[in-house]
């Protein structure tokens, strides 16, 4: 701030004195020092409109050291993503500031860019995570939809590291967004089989699973039936749709989708006891396979917590 | 620290500006006395604390000192280094610091190469060019101040507008500017000459190289822009009558038929009223340019940041030079003399139709750019007015100037004499390739009003060669220099009529959705889309299409056009690939990517074929040249003994 | 007798030019100026089918759909009314889904917009005058509508 008002005081006079020199020999010789106070006053007081003595200049390579000695816990994510950058551009970046920079990109829904981050990444290393994380990235891009890129990448992350869980779910959302429940539950349990009981995604999963394969109106056999029946009340077509189910299930019982659905239909037309039987029914088919306990254990939290919601 | 250094050099500039106009206001009365050197003083000094700013801005910009807010806002650091150097001016704060800068330039130049022979006239001009600088300073430092600061400072910056990102534009706007500020000097020389009362004749020869160095500088830019637009906004069009175009072209006609005036009142003392009344107005229509850009009151397709507080700013300062040019005028009209007698054959004569006739095409220019704000403020209902109202008004009044511009170069002064110029085989070199180049046009399926102007166009082409072909009647290098000048600068506007009414006549676009190993057809020749590929560039994401041309089975090349996402300005931008042929350019832009239903990317191509379009760069160019010819030919003159 | 008979070839000249010029500017005036219509007035008031009118308004969230065989579809509103355009051309680079667009073209029989130009802003903060004029006078436009982040990335 002293060497800006130095060096700001000497241009402003030089140049002053400069110009008026010449007045100094004429016969209003003291004219030359007042117009030059005059002039660096002028420059002075439209400087100080706005002006921020105080405020020292950033250079970026500056600004970039401050964020490097920082701890990163301590800044905000645009810093985070700054900091990451930073090292990524002073060529010192391995796959795992990729993979971070991709996350911190994804988080702050930069997916465009996250998933730029993410290809360069496994380009240095490929490895299981970055692929689920690259896939999953690729997913938000397209609004939730699992794209055949985004599917490609999980079977890589899949092939790399078989215990990961991540893409047997979203291949099994993938299957589910195609039609195909039967494959999705197959891949949701295989989901759920390899996690722990007591693991907090495991709950969320089954959770999450439960709810998509028990919506009827997923369901695409029951959608076409009552495609063709138009000009139906509601209660017939609940009745007409139970009725389906119920025959389905009858001819093909392997189908946990099915079970799972009319349990939820039953549930909400208030036939508890219903409800329970067709649970109990997949219990029965499927409780063996691994995974499925937890499953079944969601949907009938579910279904009773809806049911306990009715009753409030 | 370097940016409040930055801030201060613009004060100080703003209070040599204000010392440059009192001291040389006060040194009129005696051109060699200590006022009057005291004034140049402070114009060269005004000059250098500008130099020195732009250059600490330009640090700033290098440094990537997002404390500063317009580097924040046109600047990143992954930005190419050529880039971050052009985001100096790539802004409304630093282009109007490029401005200022320019403006104080002219200051400087009038002090030291105003005319020699009328230190009185010179030094009034430079204390009128003080009062302009500290206008223009008063908004930089007050109200577009390119160091003002962000506390805390910005984490990154957004980058210049990726659309701005490219070569021709960088230097367009510093073109554009030093004929726009050229002007100025033009300005000041004129309200200088009236202040002090000169003659028509005497102001004429001073306002004349100022003139003409505007009006090439202001050529050059019009040019780059248009050429920009042609391949940056990927629509094919090269000329759109847009708000901001006509803010350019209007100061363009202005400038042109001051430079033929100037010449009129410099050889013959013709027009010197009217001479002085175009410089003003030149100028004035460069400022209101400047205020119609950057206040956004209009509607245009080129953008730049609107702000209601600059735009008062710039209204007020535009009120100014307008109303105190138009009042000096008023008042001191008469003393500039009445001209001298003319016959209606005479060169004069034709200097005066050239005249009316570009005069007109502003005023219509400006009727129909002003229109909707006149709309506007009487509360009707919001209008627009595009480039049929220009193309039914504008270009028929162009049509006619070049009609009659061959004819002026034969043209005697004063006495005229239409008999002499006018020989048989002078006509017939006009008219066969006017006739030609019209009926080929017809004959290839033109509309009759575009082969029209294809016969103009080459009616002015020819004329253009019968000048240049007097070549050797022209003795010394000075007046080689000006004929090549003058012929040049003719024969481009006759390319660029030549290159419009192709243009015009054979307007071929077609669009296809193409996967890689599809094709399409256009103008008769095959595009294949081999393959789409990922190219990213240090600040931007793109894909880039590789499209194979052939031609009756063989192979023209690979276009190869591009889509880019800049993630910093979160903007795309499409790069098209042309290929440049002697019968016109293949334009090819890639859209936006589709996805089929079956899941296969595709990706939106559009082709055009546009015919002669070189004509256009051509003509610009030549035009240009000439006006560089034109200034050297003064500079030769100038050195030559006697 | 030399100087009157220029003086008055010049004046008839320079007359005759400004009225060719102001005559063709006005007849052109009245041909070629466009009018501008809100989503509001076009429901209010419609303009002649096959008029050429420019309509502009905010782009509806969702409402943008791009043909397989190209061009495209989407709505504009005011917040009060929505006018569906149909644009056979390719959107300009800036056209985005919330942001403001001026489009200019002719209402069909239907009541469906066929554009020959779309207009988006190359600024960033650009909302075309006469878009936010409307926005204004139907209380759906906010001065303060800024995420509070005016330099990096927005998104």
């Amino acid at each position: 701030m002293i060497a800006l008002g130095v060096l700001a005081a000497i241009a402003a006079f030089v140049a002053a004195f400069l110009v008026t020199w010449p007045l100094l020999g004429g016969k209003r010789r003291w004219l030359a020092p007042a117009a030059a106070v005059f002039a660096a006053g002028l420059a002075f007081a439209v400087y100080a409109i706005g002006a921020r003595p105080d405020l020292p200049g950033l250079p970026y390579d500056r600004a970039s050291a401050q964020r490097a000695e920082a701890d990163p816990m301590a800044l905000t994510r645009g810093e985070r993503i700054l900091r990451l950058q930073d090292m990524i551009r002073a060529g010192g970046a391995d796959a795992q500031a990729f993979n971070l920079l991709g996350r911190e990109l994804a988080r702050a829904g930069r997916d465009l860019e996250a998933v730029s981050a993410f290809e360069q990444a496994l380009h240095l290393s490929p490895d299981a995570r970055i692929y689920s994380d690259f896939a999953q990235t690729l997913i938000n891009l397209n609004e939730g939809r699992v794209t055949a890129e985004a599917r490609s990448a999980f079977e890589e992350a899949a092939r790399l590291d078989p215990s990961l869980p991540e893409p047997s779910f979203f291949l099994g959302l993938g299957a589910y967004q195609d039609g195909d429940r039967d494959e999705a539950a197959r891949l949701w349990l295989l989901t759920l089989a390899g996690l722990a009981a007591d693991d907090p995604f495991s709950a969320v999963i089954a959770g999450r699973a439960a709810d998509l394969l028990s919506r009827p109106q997923a369901d695409p056999a029951l959608v076409a039936e009552l495609a063709d029946s138009p000009d139906m009340t509601p209660d017939q077509r609940i009745a007409l749709m139970v009725e389906g189910l119920e025959r389905r299930l009858s001819f093909a019982p392997d189908d946990l989708s099915g079970w799972l659905t009319l349990a939820r239909v039953k549930a909400a037309l208030g036939d508890d006891a219903a409800a329970r039987a067709a649970l109990g029914e997949a219990r029965v088919r499927f409780g063996a396979e691994p995974g499925a306990q937890a499953l079944l254990a969601a949907a009938e939290g579910a279904l009773l917590d809806e049911e306990a919601d009715e009753e409030r | 620290m370097i940016a409040e250094l930055g801030r201060f050099l613009i004060a100080l500039a703003l209070a040599l500006s204000a010392a440059q106009m009192l001291f040389a206001w006060a040194g009129a009365r005696d051109p060699g006395g200590a006022f009057a050197r005291a004034g140049a003083r402070a114009a060269h000094a005004a000059l250098a604390a500008l130099v020195v700013a732009f250059a600490l801005l330009t640090v700033l910009f290098l440094q990537s000192d997002f404390s500063v807010a317009y580097v924040a806002a046109n600047s990143h650091v992954d930005k190419p280094l050529f880039y971050m150097i052009t985001g100096v001016w790539g802004g409304h704060e630093g282009s109007m610091l490029l401005w200022c800068l320019l403006l104080t330039a002219v200051g400087a130049g009038l002090a030291k190469f105003g005319p020699r022979g009328d230190p009185a006239l010179r030094v009034r001009a430079v204390s009128v060019q003080g009062a302009l600088q500290l206008m223009f300073l008063a908004f930089l430092a007050l109200a577009s101040n390119p160091f003002d600061r962000l506390d805390p400072a910005a984490l990154e910056g957004s980058g210049l507008n990726p659309i701005l990102q490219d070569p021709a534009l960088a230097i367009h706007p510093p073109m554009l500017f030093l004929g726009y500020v050229g002007l100025s000097g033009v300005y000041s020389l004129a309200m200088a000459g009236l202040i002090e009362g000169r003659k028509g004749q005497p102001l004429g020869a001073a306002m004349r190289p100022w003139a003409l160095g505007a009006w090439t500088a202001l050529t050059a830019g019009i040019a780059l822009g248009s050429w920009w637009a042609y391949y940056e906004l990927g629509w094919g069009g090269w000329w759109f009558w847009d708000p901001v175009e006509n803010a350019s072209f209007m100061p363009w006609l202005m400038a042109t038929a001051l430079i033929h005036s100037a010449i009129a009142s410099d050889r013959m003392g013709a027009f010197p009223g009217w001479t002085t009344l175009l410089a003003l107005l030149a100028f004035t229509l460069s400022a209101l340019g400047a205020f119609l850009v950057r206040s956004g009151v209009l509607t245009s397709v080129h953008a730049f940041a609107l702000d209601p507080e600059r735009g008062l700013w710039l209204l007020a300062i535009l009120i100014v030079i307008a109303g105190a040019g138009l009042a000096l005028f008023a008042l001191r009209a008469h003393r500039l003399g009445a001209g001298q007698g003319f016959s209606p054959t005479s060169r004069e004569a034709f200097i005066g139709a050239n005249n009316l006739l570009l005069a007109a095409a502003a005023g219509v220019v400006f009727t129909g750019t002003l229109y909707p704000l006149f709309v506007d403020a009487l509360g009707g209902r919001p209008v627009s007015v595009g480039a049929p109202y220009f193309d039914a008004t504008a270009t028929p009044i162009l049509a006619f100037a070049l009609v009659l511009m061959p004819f002026a170069p034969f043209m005697a002064w004063a006495k005229g004499g239409l008999r002499k110029a006018a020989t048989p085989l002078r006509a017939a070199g006009l008219i066969l390739p006017a006739a030609i180049a019209g009926l080929t046009a017809l004959a290839l399926g033109a509309p009759p009003l575009a082969a029209l102007g294809a016969a103009i166009g080459a009616w002015a082409v020819a004329g253009a060669g019968l000048d240049i072909a007097r070549w050797s009647g022209a003795v010394g290098l000075g007046p080689k220099l000006a004929l090549a000048g003058r012929a040049m600068a003719h024969a481009g506007v006759g390319f660029i009529a030549l290159g419009a009414a192709s243009d015009a006549s054979w307007p071929y676009e077609r669009m296809a959705i193409l996967a890689p190993g599809e094709s399409m057809t256009a103008h008769g020749r095959v595009l294949t889309m081999q393959r789409i590929m990922r190219a990213d560039g240090p600040n931007y994401m793109s894909d880039l299409a590789e499209i194979a041309v052939t031609r009756d089975g063989r192979a023209q090349g690979v276009l190869r056009p591009e889509r880019r996402y800049y993630p910093a300005a979160d903007q795309t931008t499409r790069e098209v690939a042309i290929r440049t042929g002697l019968a016109g350019d293949l334009y090819v832009a890639l859209g936006e990517p589709r996805q089929r239903d079956d899941g296969a990317f595709a990706f939106e191509v559009r082709a055009a074929f546009n015919p002669l379009i070189w004509m256009l760069g051509f003509g610009a160019a030549l035009v240009t040249l000439g006006g560089l010819a034109a200034l050297s030919a003064r500079g030769v003159e100038r050195r030559r003994p006697g | 007798m030399r100087k009157r008979n220029q003086r008055l070839w010049m004046i008839g000249g320079a007359g005759l030019v400004l009225i060719a010029a102001v005559a063709l500017s006005l007849v052109a005036l009245r041909d070629a100026v466009v009018f501008f219509y809100s989503p509001s007035e076009v429901a209010a008031n419609p303009p002649a089918a096959g008029e050429r009118v420019r309509v502009g308004g905010l782009v509806v969230d969702g409402s943008v759909v791009r043909v397989g065989e190209g061009g495209a579809r989407f709505s504009v509103t005011d917040g009060a009314a929505d006018i569906h355009i149909v644009y056979d051309g390719t959107l300009p680079d800036l056209f985005r889904e919330g942001q403001g667009v001026v489009a200019e073209g002719a209402f069909g029989d239907d009541g469906v917009f066929g554009a020959y130009t779309v207009l988006a802003r190359h600024d960033e903060n650009y909302m075309p005058p006469e878009v936010a004029a409307a926005l204004r006078a139907t209380g759906h436009w906010r001065e303060d509508d800024d995420d509070g982040q005016p330099y990096g990335n927005r998104r």
